[in-house]
């Protein structure tokens, strides 16, 4: 969209396509954003009114929902919030700090059964978690780690995330070698080619890899239901399920209303990072 | 539960799952705990699913047995119900099982087949069952081992909106009597008298009514050696019964009710949203639906009952409480799970939270304490009691699949794509196949 209002003429048909287009993407936008604004709609409905009246706009706007979910769990809400955050941020610097490492030795370093390493790195992305969670959850319950955060973190400090390893790898593939070469003349060892010249210069794809961390990370369900028994130590999305009830009688409007409350720290992440993360996937990889 | 059928059912993926991983956990079964130290400090480990609500209860509970029984500790493990199978399979494929497991519907015989469970025979001077329901009892008993103990009994009966009923000048109906062809007609009336988009009914097929109904022709969906027992010709009856009132407008056009088929809450039904007259529902479902639906909702017994060759209702465990086999305090396990079941004092504080208490003298204490809805189940439970059939067949491994396989068959017949007799064929086809 940027170039399209850069390079435009101010001629009338121009505009008038532009302002087609426009409406066209608009529609589609709010046809997208619908679940979403209903959701938000309905975190300010009572909660029996909430399928009765499915009209996006509530006849009667209460914040009880807020109070309420922020209270009725076993612990205030940002108590799941600090939680959740806790691993997150841990999984963002074990991620940055290791798979640039491990990115920057595939791409730069040469050591024997280069390929066949990074093919079983790149195989590694194609594992369902259903086949891999026995094998972890026995390894770490013998490790005496379930019920820890550990099982959530650890990983994340020794490049468990294949993604973001094979997403730098690119990256820093991109990146013309003389800048090595240059700094190797200089007398720069490899750690300080990787902090001084590769690292400076893969701040989009390092940001591109915070944002995903995040999300993933804050969105992640299955992993921290499993992980963690104890309900003290639940995450965000663990405890918005606890609003439910399999007997049927779910408080919907505190679980909306929590939801939303849930979304505000990755909408914020994401604005604050969309700068980054559009840059980073436009020049990543493909060429 | 088990309008938590339906959902136990879209856990199949789980459910697979948790197949391959128990069949990874099977081998080399110890049942540990016999010779336990009465006096050494144990911790159990307790799991089951359910909103706060519930936590809040049980952990009341739980600190009264804990009072009681002083060397005990209980920790509580809780989550909703979807993630909660996959979190049991994985535990209990890694040896890690809780100690106390909360299980229902064919749960208890897929865990308990692959020896997970422990054998209730082992603990029973600890843990009483004489004074529980027996047809509740049977659910948790597969090829004469007591696996678990029910929580409380629930029942599948039909719910009535006597709003509906009273706006449409009908009225309502006489469950001494009345027959499947009084339920297409009434649906219809009401349905004629209501604005539109109120039905009579929404479609009623569903796994549970296929059970009652075939029940009541001296069949049953699943018969006790695992397999298929209803006939082509029972289910051929059934879904002419069903579009025929699909094509009188008793019951909503098929693309209305092929888009409920995927929404499994409650608040989420016609019932629940007050646009419908008549519902086959479970008495534990009253609560949430009288609330959703804002209307002072009725349970009334199934229609056909009464000239039916056999009666097909009948009560069923809510909830069943199972111990693991590899757990290493068993008779401490014994110990709270009599307490939650046998204990009167455990039952004041959890009242019908886990279906209406299916031991009668928990049930007789706390009646008077019972909120309006569950008062109304219990009563409901208590007059249908004396009437009802044998306890229900639960389905072998595999039967999981049925609710999907009749979803998708329903949706066939009801959309007009295949007759109510080539329905009938496939769903039972299918259904053979995935018991298999």
């Amino acid at each position: 969209m940027t170039s399209e209002t850069l390079t435009s003429d101010p001629t009338a048909a121009d505009r008038g396509r532009s302002v087609l287009k426009h409406t066209l993407i608009i529609v589609f936008g709010v046809l997208m954003l619908y679940p979403l604004l209903w959701m938000l709609s309905s975190s300010f409905k009572p909660s029996e009114t909430i399928f009765r009246e499915t009209s996006l706009f509530p006849n009667q706007v209460i914040f009880d929902n807020y109070t309420e979910g922020w209270s009725s769990l076993a612990h205030p809400f940002q108590h799941y919030l600090f939680n959740s955050a806790v691993i997150a941020v841990l999984a963002i610097v074990g991620n940055l700090l290791t798979c640039s490492l491990a990115a920057y030795a595939f791409a730069r370093v040469e050591f024997p059964l280069k390929k066949l390493w990074f093919a079983l790195m790149l195989g590694t992305i194609m594992l369902p978690i259903h086949v891999l969670i026995v094998p972890q959850y026995v390894l770490f319950s013998k490790l005496g780690w379930i019920n820890t955060i550990l099982p959530l973190v650890v990983p994340k400090f020794l490049a468990h995330d294949a993604f973001f390893v094979f997403l730098m790898v690119q990256f820093i593939r991109s990146l013309p070698r003389e800048l090595d070469e240059a700094a190797r003349l200089d007398g720069c060892g490899h750690f300080r080619i990787y902090s001084r010249i590769v690292m400076p210069l893969c701040l989009p794809a390092l940001a591109t890899s915070a944002v995903f961390t995040f999300i993933w990370t804050w969105n992640d369900f299955f992993s921290q239901l499993i992980f963690l028994t104890d309900p003290d130590k639940y995450t965000v999305p663990v405890a918005l399920r606890s609003f439910m009830d399999a007997q049927g009688q779910t408080s919907w409007g505190p679980l909306f209303a929590m939801s939303v409350v849930a979304l505000v720290p990755i909408f914020g992440f994401f604005l604050a990072g969309q700068r980054y993360l559009t840059r980073g996937i436009a020049t990543t990889g493909l060429k | 539960m088990f309008s938590l059928a339906t959902r136990y059912r879209r856990r199949l993926a789980a459910a697979a799952l948790a197949g391959a991983l128990l069949t990874l956990s099977a081998c080399g079964g110890d049942s540990g705990g016999a010779g336990d130290d009465p006096n050494q400090p144990v911790t159990l480990r307790f799991s089951w699913w359910g909103n706060e609500d519930r936590a809040k209860l049980t952990q009341k509970a739980i600190d009264a047995f804990q009072t009681a029984n002083p060397g005990i500790t209980v920790k509580p493990e809780y989550g909703d119900f979807t993630g909660y199978f996959d979190k049991l399979a994985t535990s209990v494929a890694a040896n890690d099982a809780p100690d106390v497991i909360t299980l229902g519907g064919a749960y208890p015989r897929e865990y308990g087949d692959r020896g997970a469970l422990l054998d209730l025979a082992e603990v029973k001077d600890t843990l009483k069952t004489d004074k529980i329901d027996k047809a509740a009892l049977s659910n948790g008993n597969f090829d004469g081992k007591q696996y678990g103990v029910p929580t409380g009994v629930n029942a599948y009966g039909v719910v009535v909106n006597p709003k509906v009923f009273q706006a449409a000048g009908v009225p309502l109906p006489d469950d001494d009597t009345w027959t499947w062809e009084d339920y297409s007609r009434i649906a219809q009336q009401v349905a004629k008298g209501s604005p539109k988009g109120t039905y009579g009914s929404d479609d009623p097929t569903s796994a549970d009514a296929l059970d009652l109904y075939a029940r009541q022709r001296g069949e049953s969906l699943y018969t006790e050696d695992g397999k298929v027992g209803l006939t082509e010709q029972t289910l051929t009856n059934w879904f002419t019964m069903t579009t025929a009132m699909r094509d009188s407008g008793a019951t909503p056009p098929a693309a209305v009710t092929s888009e409920l088929a995927t929404q499994a809450a409650p608040e989420q039904t016609l019932m629940g949203r007050g646009l419908a007259g008549m519902q086959l529902d479970w008495t534990n479902q009253l609560g949430a639906l009288r609330a959703a639906s804002g209307a002072d909702l009725q349970l009334l017994r199934a229609p056909g009952e009464s000239s039916a060759t056999k009666p097909g209702m009948w009560l069923q465990a809510s909830q069943i409480y199972t111990i693991s086999a590899r757990t290493k305090h068993a008779e401490a396990a014994a110990k709270l799970v009599n307490f939650l079941v046998n204990d009167p004092a455990a039952g004041k504080i959890t009242l019908a939270n886990r279906g209406i208490p299916a031991n009668s003298d928990v049930l007789t204490a706390i009646k008077p304490a019972l909120p309006k809805n569950e008062a109304a189940s219990a009563e409901f439970i208590a007059a249908v009691t004396p009437k009802v059939g044998p306890a229900l067949i639960i389905g072998p491994t595999g039967s999981t699949e049925s609710v999907k396989i009749l979803d998708r068959t329903n949706a066939e017949v009801l959309f007009n794509r295949q007759s109510p007799a080539d329905g009938a064929k496939k769903f039972l086809q299918e259904l053979t196949a995935a018991i298999k």
